[in-house]
């Protein structure tokens, strides 16, 4: 019955189909859940929802925290933006010959549409920035690039814009004597009337995305009209561009207009400043994610936006794969533990966890399931697992936030300290920018360089810096007091601190306090800066080294064409099945119609003659049929052969088969040839590699030189 | 066939020494280079064995190194063959029958992931995805349409609205997707007052964008790379569309070049949680392999199979072409034979006038290759002047008259001349065609 609503989608004069909802049963019980992980047998029963639910929770913490930390950075340009945008026509510079035109461009948004959205209330909100006599309200709209295809169109976009968004009337209005609606004396006129009945100034914000998408001879005219208009209509424009060049202006536009306009640049702060010790997130995620996240932050481009969807990605894909992510935040029941469905998770949990009645022999096809003490063994140990898992991530971020403060303050007394400056560009912001390395360093477990010189340094600091040293740290732990085993570590300090006071000033007496004091930093840092897999179970919260999988993002489609076209056997493997020896190659008779064209397509030169291209086509269709006739012959000879009575008749029936075609089979191959010819033609031009020119008489050009495999 | 200079380099190399095989500038002159006459394909097999051997010279030859060797000023040097004067372009009958009664060739390859357990798998975790606030788009060789089309009945259906929209067919338009997004029962409720498609994109967007729509929108587009998606208007009409919460975009695309559509910042641009009072525009695309190796048939039944760039899309020759092709494909040789037994002998000899003079204006021209027959159409007054001569038509009215017939039924076509004024009148049929038909009219 439902198929009856589905409309033909083979329809050929149809160019768009609406399929309506249908909805049967299994709808909502879809509703929620991964796909299923390849290690089905291993999974609990309704593992893929369990796991939808674990990364559901893990991925909104992420998310939250991000973006706190974005709007953090964000709103201090925010409001320094508003700011201007609002003053714009307060106070115009005396002397200059033409008022200019307020123009604000927002270069590389890299915090994303976001940004945009939270400068927006500020704007339009009745606050007042500077002091109240400033107070100037502002009425935004938002225009793009489609609605400026000529000048025309665009000034009726503008006052079309402004005009609809208040209520004023427009009174009786013939179209023969009034303005026309792209005239921008309407939009002085309308102001006019705005500000005589609400009674305060306004300004008149245009907020232009996609700057560089805008005709530049169209928005050249837009800043002229304007400019010549500004005593009467007070409005502001505020470009948001995404190119990385803050010259965008300068470089595509005349100097007469620029002259016109009044720019103030605004670049929210970028780089990598977002990982800030102090988040717990539920599952980490390892440090060939975060350098994979660095390189495509600093290589393509700098978007948050391009972070949040690869740790979303990493961690959908991570807990798509594993079936004991459900383990994530809590354990399952014991009424799921022990039902038999679930008895392979359990045991691959045993196994894990080194319990003695954990069955490692996969030869037994069915396991049984587990009785409740043993259910109850493996729960406490993942308890302690959890336990210990996140107070071993604890004192990483404890112990890794100590250095950091510890190198901030060698940095700002002038010393290179751990060196972690290292490779700073001049100009970017000393505090967080190179914080990067050292944690991918800390993760891969790489920390007794670190822990070496600071103790060395330590060790040789003079009695002021020691006493800083002291001071920091006992701030430190002062301010995370909740942590556990702290006040241990804070006692020691407060004893040190008191002891520096009492002793002299030279090495001496400062070594004996610099000695243990260092020694217990050495032993501090090395206890807690171990790497996360040391922990037992460790890949239910910790991604570890898996890769990321960037074809999701950023695939490289001619690489997957080239070998769709020249290896398509290989798509055609079954990989559940383990290859012993990898699969001969193909000869090039064996390959489809269009994979034999783009074969030689690469053989050739820049302009291909279409002729020969088809002759040489032609010869491997020859060489194809030629084999598949022998293969056929072949085929029948080969029963009679095991009968061995025939064989006699064998040789006969071999030199028998028609290696000449009629005339008719002849004329009829041609054209099957040429038919075959024209359709593999007209793929590879629609698949963008043929291009056309009127240059020469059926020739077509190359558009695609990319060396293939070597063959 | 063309051989490469680089070749001609490598006989040069055995005389001299030393010399640096990149350095292509000393590639020798013309005349230098070996005499080729009309190779044949086994030549072809030579140069590239030589080719190879030069490059085996270039430790490791990477795309830039293949891209500027490949493009290397100078003349090309290819044979002179021209293929349509050498092979006969096929009928539209010709190529279905030949394709249809394909011989046994090799067995079509049937790639892992179209299995159904694959598939399944692929379905779900698109699910899950789009349900995450992603955009899937689809790449690999081969069609995708069937795939996507069975991922829209058996997957979206269930959960949603769907809408299917066939990018690759040359007639489809912005306008025909909105169209049937407001046939969705919900909507053609509503008001619908304007139907320029900015507003009905806003009101489609502002109906999903109430947090109370409980049934969300799923798009499939195939080829969205294809030429009436490639515009600016459309491509920010779909941005709108694709970053509502509740709206969701699947999408294919084939031509190599497709990811320049889109800036990176709109495939990057993520859905926001909730559309506040500026609409955010972008796509946040995850890309996938789904490689099929289906043959594109479908998509391409509307080329025409007679002409070498029937299936060429996009590019400033578009409009001509598809002009030509809908010119040339309209008409048959049979189709042709029927109109003309059923008009008067007078009508018959016009046409005959004017076939003859066709075919004259092809034969003297150089360019006998070229999909634009309205060059050698004749010009009105002209035929007039011509019908008179051989007593036709005694008047323009009795002309137009006998050119009506053929008007109606498109075997004669005509445009404004783009030089001076005055019309252009032509027959859409390749030379062959016409010459036969002419042939069966006038046995003698």
């Amino acid at each position: 019955m439902p198929d009856v609503l589905i409309p033909n989608l083979d329809d050929v004069n149809k160019t768009a189909f609406c399929i309506p909802f249908n909805p049967d049963g299994m709808s909502l019980v879809l509703a929620e859940r991964l796909p299923p992980s390849s290690f089905t047998d291993r999974d609990l029963e309704n593992g893929c929802e369990l796991r939808f639910q674990a990364y559901k929770v893990a991925w909104k913490k992420c998310l939250d925290r991000v973006q706190e930390i974005i709007h953090e950075l964000q709103s201090a340009s925010a409001h320094s933006v508003v700011k201007e945008v609002k003053t714009s026509y307060n106070n115009p510079l005396p002397g200059l010959p033409y008022a200019e035109l307020p123009v604000i461009s927002l270069i590389n948004p890299s915090l994303g549409i976001s940004f945009l959205t939270s400068i927006m209330p500020l704007l339009e909100s009745q606050e007042s920035v500077a002091s109240p006599v400033d107070q100037v309200h502002c009425l935004v709209i938002h225009l793009y690039p489609a609605d400026f295809p000529n000048i025309m169109v665009g000034m009726k976009s503008i006052i079309a814009g402004f005009m609809d968004n208040t209520d004023l009337e427009r009174g009786n209005h013939k179209p023969a004597t009034s303005l026309a609606n792209y005239d921008v004396k309407l939009l002085a006129a309308w102001h006019k009337a705005l500000v005589k009945t609400s009674g305060t100034p306004s300004n008149l914000v245009i907020v232009l995305h996609d700057f560089e998408q805008f005709d530049p001879a169209v928005m050249q005219d837009v800043f002229h009209i304007f400019s010549a208009h500004v005593k009467e209509l007070p409005v502001v424009f505020l470009l948001s561009m995404s190119s990385p060049s803050t010259n965008y202006l300068n470089d595509t536009y005349s100097r007469a207009t620029m002259a016109l306009l009044r720019v103030r640049k605004f670049a929210p702060p970028s780089g990598s400043t977002f990982f800030c010790p102090t988040f717990e997130p539920d599952i980490m995620v390892g440090p060939i994610v975060l350098e994979y996240i660095q390189d495509h932050f600093t290589r393509y481009n700098s978007f948050a936006d391009a972070i949040l969807t690869i740790l979303q990605v990493s961690l959908t894909s991570y807990t798509e794969v594993y079936p004991l992510a459900v383990l994530v935040h809590d354990t399952p029941s014991l009424d799921i533990l022990s039902d038999p469905g679930s008895s392979e998770f359990v045991n691959s949990l045993a196994i894990r966890l080194k319990l003695p009645f954990a069955n490692a022999n996969h030869e037994n096809t069915r396991q049984k399931p587990f009785t409740p003490a043993e259910i109850r063994t493996i729960t406490k140990k993942l308890h302690n697992a959890r336990k210990n898992y996140h107070s071993r991530y604890n004192g990483i971020r404890m112990a890794f936030t100590l250095m950091v403060h510890i190198q901030t303050y060698l940095e700002d007394q002038g010393y290179k300290g751990l060196d972690w400056s290292g490779d700073r560009k001049p100009g970017s912001e000393p505090k967080w920018t190179n914080l990067f390395k050292p944690m991918l360093n800390v993760m891969h477990g790489d920390v007794q360089p670190y822990i070496k010189s600071l103790s060395l340094i330590v060790r040789k600091s003079k009695r002021k810096e020691l006493q800083d040293l002291l001071q920091i740290l006992h701030s430190f732990f002062e301010a995370n007091s909740e942590v556990e085993d702290i006040s241990k570590d804070r006692t020691k300090v407060v004893s040190w601190k008191t002891g520096l006071r009492s002793v002299g000033n030279d090495t001496g007496s400062l070594s004996e306090i610099a000695v243990p004091f260092s020694e217990w930093l050495t032993e501090y840092l090395s206890s807690r800066l171990r790497p996360l897999e040391d922990c037992e179970l460790w890949d239910v919260w910790y991604t570890g080294h898996t890769p990321f999988s960037s074809e999701l993002l950023n695939p490289s489609i001619r690489a997957s064409m080239m070998s769709g076209l020249l290896r398509p056997h290989d798509f055609a493997v079954d990989f559940s099945i383990p290859l012993k020896e990898p699969p001969p190659e193909k000869a090039i008779w064996e390959l489809p119609d269009t994979s034999i064209l783009f074969k030689r397509y690469l053989d050739s030169g820049r302009m291909i003659n279409v002729y020969d291209w088809f002759e040489s086509f032609k010869t491997v269709l020859d060489t194809q049929r030629e084999k598949i006739q022998d293969l056929q012959v072949q085929e029948p000879a080969t029963p009679k052969k095991r009968r061995g009575q025939k064989s006699k008749m064998q040789p006969v029936e071999k030199q028998e088969t028609p290696k000449a075609m009629t005339a008719e089979e002849e004329e009829k191959w041609n054209l099957e040839v040429q038919a075959r010819f024209v359709r593999a033609l007209h793929e590879l031009d629609y698949l963008g590699f043929i291009k056309h020119t009127g240059r020469k008489a059926d020739h077509v050009l190359r558009t695609y030189f990319d060396v293939g495999d070597a063959e | 066939m063309y051989r490469k200079r680089s070749f001609a380099v490598e006989e040069h190399h055995s005389s001299s020494e030393d010399e640096d095989i990149e350095d292509d500038e000393e590639v020798s002159e013309p005349e230098d280079l070996p005499n080729e006459g009309t190779s044949d394909a086994r030549q072809k097999g030579k140069g590239k064995a030589g080719y190879r051997a030069e490059e085996s010279q270039i430790i490791v030859e990477t795309a830039f190194d293949a891209y500027f060797s490949y493009n290397k000023p100078g003349r090309v040097q290819t044979s002179s063959n021209v293929y349509s004067q050498l092979v006969l372009p096929l009928s539209p009958e010709e190529y279905a029958e030949s394709i249809g009664t394909k011989s046994k060739g090799v067995d079509s390859i049937q790639p892992s992931i179209l299995h159904e357990s694959n598939r399944n798998v692929v379905f779900s975790r698109y699910m899950c995805e789009l349900n995450e606030g992603f955009n899937i788009l689809c790449y690999g060789i081969g069609s995708k349409r069937r795939i996507l089309n069975q991922f829209a009945t058996n997957s979206c259906s269930k959960r949603g609205h769907v809408v299917v929209g066939n990018g690759f067919q040359p007639d489809f338009t912005m306008k025909d997707l909105l169209n049937a997004i407001e046939n969705i029962p919900p909507i053609q409720e509503l008001d619908l007052p304007s139907t320029a498609i900015d507003k009905q994109a806003r009101r489609i967007h502002d109906f999903f964008a109430d947090p109370d729509q409980k049934q969300h929108l799923y798009i499939i587009i195939h080829n969205i790379d294809a030429s009436p998606l490639r515009n600016q208007k459309s491509k920010s009409i779909l941005s709108l569309l694709a970053h509502n919460p509740r709206i969701h975009i699947i999408a294919s695309i084939d031509h190599i070049n497709a990811p320049l559509l889109w800036s990176s910042s709109e495939v990057y641009a993520r859905k926001p949680d909730n559309t506040g009072s500026i609409p955010s525009r972008g796509f946040s695309w995850l890309w996938h392999d789904l490689t099929t190796l289906v043959s594109y048939d479908f998509e391409l039944a509307f080329a025409d199979r007679s002409s070498l760039a029937g299936a060429h899309t996009g590019g400033a020759r578009r409009k001509t072409d598809t002009l030509a092709a809908q010119n040339a494909t309209a008409m048959s040789e049979t189709a042709a034979s029927h109109i003309l037994a059923s008009v008067t002998q007078k009508a018959q000899k016009l046409f005959t006038l004017l076939g003859d003079r066709q075919l004259e204006a092809i034969d003297n021209s150089a360019d006998s290759g070229s999909n634009d027959l309205q060059q050698f159409g004749m010009a009105y007054d002209t035929l007039f002047h011509a019908a008179r001569d051989n007593f036709i038509a005694t008047s323009d009215t009795a002309l137009r008259a006998l050119l009506g017939e053929f008007r109606d039924h498109s075997l004669v076509v005509s445009a404004q001349a783009t030089t001076g004024g005055g019309e252009v009148l032509w027959i859409p049929m390749r030379k062959e065609r016409l010459a036969n038909v002419l042939r069966a009219l006038n046995p003698t």
